[in-house]
């Protein structure tokens, strides 16, 4: 009964010394082809690929050899297995106190102090409620002249939610993310952005040609990404740099389209 | 409480020495002007990227301007 291994390595010459040892069999008696004799590529970097053997072997002359080698190696393998999950082990539990409610509570709570000042400084009457989740706090403000506390085209709020979330993430590692709401301001620029988005669309669909939006920040562009996300007729796309990037509507091309339907 | 103190009160909650924090404040017939003043680490952390931090401090402020009907300046001393 024969039986074939196969053996990689740099050229063919490496690849039966290798199988050599690994089977304990001296190189004159091995039987062998060649796969493939393999290349070093240019300067070693690409298209390097590795020669490869094939041994044929009796397999009662070395069926024991390489009985113990497959012990061997299934036991090699089940300790590196067990040594990676140690290792992937240890960063986790050193994650998991980092967003431990206790923390949590007191950054919602030193939030919540510097957002109601600032707000009693802007407006009077306004009272802020809290609401958290694992990452994610959102403070809603409500009562007083919202007017004021939006600021132009939501700047005021956007600052305070800035500054807060600055000031909660100081002093560690891991992100909370905090979102400010006056009056349900949020939802109705969302709505609003949606809105705008889906007529972007059909304009660039409808000229067939790309549509620009600018001057938005991340949090704005992800709302139209994720709106735009199932439209078949277009694809968004993000480009430039902080204070310049700008979101592209591009309409997809005809013969595309016609695949969906 | 008035406009010096919350200014105060936002660089204390950014900085690592909030003890180093010194606002002045330069009462004007149009404008106020509020020096703000933090140890040299700190500046860093007041001005922020692309100078974001400040500008949402004088947002903040701007918001409070409209209400006292003052002008309001922040400027961040070196």
């Amino acid at each position: 009964m024969t039986k074939y291994l196969e053996y990689e390595g740099k050229n063919v010459d490496q690849a039966l010394d290798k199988a050599g040892k690994d089977l304990n069999i001296s190189l004159e008696k091995l039987n062998y082809d060649v796969v493939s004799h393999g290349s070093s590529g240019i300067f070693g970097i690409v298209g390097v690929k590795k020669a490869k053997i094939r041994i044929m072997i009796d397999k009662h002359e070395i069926s024991k050899n390489i009985e113990d080698e497959a012990k061997e190696k299934a036991r090699s393998l089940v300790k590196d297995a067990f040594k990676i999950k140690d290792k992937k082990k240890v960063p986790q539990v050193s994650k998991t106190p980092r967003i431990s409610s206790k923390e949590l509570d007191e950054s919602v709570k030193r939030g919540k102090d510097i957002i109601s000042k600032i707000v009693n400084y802007i407006t009077s009457e306004a009272e802020v409620i809290t609401e958290s989740s694992k990452d994610r706090i959102m403070y809603k403000v409500v009562g007083g002249n919202s007017g004021l506390l939006i600021g132009k085209r939501g700047q005021t709020l956007e600052s305070m939610q800035y500054l807060v979330e600055k000031i909660i993430n100081k002093n560690s590692d891991q992100r909370i993310r905090v979102m400010v709401d006056v009056e349900g301001y949020m939802d109705t620029r969302k709505a609003n952005l949606k809105k705008m988005a889906s007529r972007m669309a059909d304009k660039a669909k409808k000229i067939n040609k790309p549509v620009t939006i600018g001057q938005m920040n991340a949090y704005d562009r992800r709302i139209i990404h994720l709106h735009l996300k199932d439209n078949q007729a277009v694809r968004t796309q993000s480009v430039g740099e902080g204070y310049y990037r700008k979101l592209i509507i591009f309409p997809r091309k005809r013969r595309k389209s016609g695949q969906y339907n | 409480m008035n406009t010096k103190e919350l200014i105060h009160y936002i660089a204390q909650t950014l900085v690592d020495y909030p003890e180093e924090i010194s606002v002045n404040v330069i009462e004007g017939k149009q404008a106020t002007v509020f020096e703000l003043q933090v140890a040299k680490e700190d500046l860093g952390k007041i001005i922020g990227k692309q100078g974001r931090t400040a500008s949402s401090i004088r947002t903040i402020l701007a918001a409070l301007s409209a209400k006292l009907k003052k002008r309001f300046v922040l400027e961040i001393i070196e």
